[in-house]
């Protein structure tokens, strides 16, 4: 099936803007609701995310630690991912 | 001679009639019957030439027969001997084939049980990793509560590497 030139163009176009909107957008997922402190901490070590939108999740399965989302970045700082670090280990010690 | 009961006309007409007789016996019915005769004498001469003639030809074509017989015979012998010596010759291939067939399939089962074996002990690895998480997690569930979570979270902070491409995606 050929797509339309100008459908193509407008699908790029909002495509572009969705992912401007997600950039500005952060997103913090910890395993329990973090303090303003840690917040704080966070951005500090991380000074890109400083001027954004921040909002935060809440996800217990990390069980501790936190992961940031900046549109398609992802930094994964909980303990889950840890974990499957070990279970990688593991698997190829064995 | 009359006395003596002799009858010169009787007698004279019986010599007549019998001169009359031969020459009619002779011309008319001794002639052709000599001649059938003879034409039979010939005929059974031609029959007897034919007959050797025909027993003759008999003995060659069974000379003939004999001979055609004997080279049939060799022959056979050869194309007997022929076919044994390809027969064997086929047969030897087919034992070498099959041979070869077995010891292909011999080494490809020995592959195959290898590879499986590494699967078998590839999931036998990935099981006990799994299994190990399993345990982990479900200890570390049982053991963390709010508090631990938000020290365990400031501890991750506080002690971040510099490299941050360690654990970005």
């Amino acid at each position: 099936m050929r797509i339309k030139p100008r459908l193509k163009e407008d699908l790029k176009k909002f495509l572009l803007f969705k992912l401007e909107e997600e950039a500005k957008i952060v997103t913090l997922i910890s395993s329990h609701k973090l303090t303003i402190e840690q917040i704080e901490e966070i951005k500090q070590v991380f000074p890109r995310i400083k001027n954004k939108q921040l909002k935060q999740e809440v996800n217990e399965t990390l069980m501790a630690g936190f992961i940031i989302k900046e549109g398609s970045k992802v930094t994964d700082l909980s303990l889950k991912s840890n974990l499957n670090k070990i279970k990688k280990n593991i698997y190829e010690l064995t | 001679m009359e006395n003596l009961g002799l009858d010169y006309k009787l007698l004279i007409a019986q010599v007549v009639n019998f001169g009359l007789f031969f020459i009619i016996f002779k011309k008319f019915i001794a002639k052709p019957f000599l001649n059938l005769i003879k034409e039979e004498e010939e005929n059974e001469k031609k029959h007897e030439l034919l007959k050797s003639k025909l027993l003759k030809q008999d003995e060659e074509i069974e000379l003939k027969r004999n001979t055609f017989k004997e080279e049939l015979n060799k022959k056979e012998d050869n194309l007997i001997s022929t076919a044994r010596e390809r027969a064997k010759a086929v047969e030897l291939k087919i034992i070498e084939e099959a041979e070869e067939d077995a010891k292909r399939i011999k080494k490809d089962s020995l592959l195959e049980l290898e590879s499986e074996k590494q699967d078998l002990y590839k999931q036998l690895r990935n099981k006990i990793s799994t299994l190990s998480l399993i345990i982990v997690e479900k200890a570390l569930k049982d053991v963390l509560n709010e508090e631990t979570k938000k020290k365990i979270t400031s501890a991750i902070i506080k002690n971040l590497p510099k490299d941050k491409s360690l654990y970005e995606n």
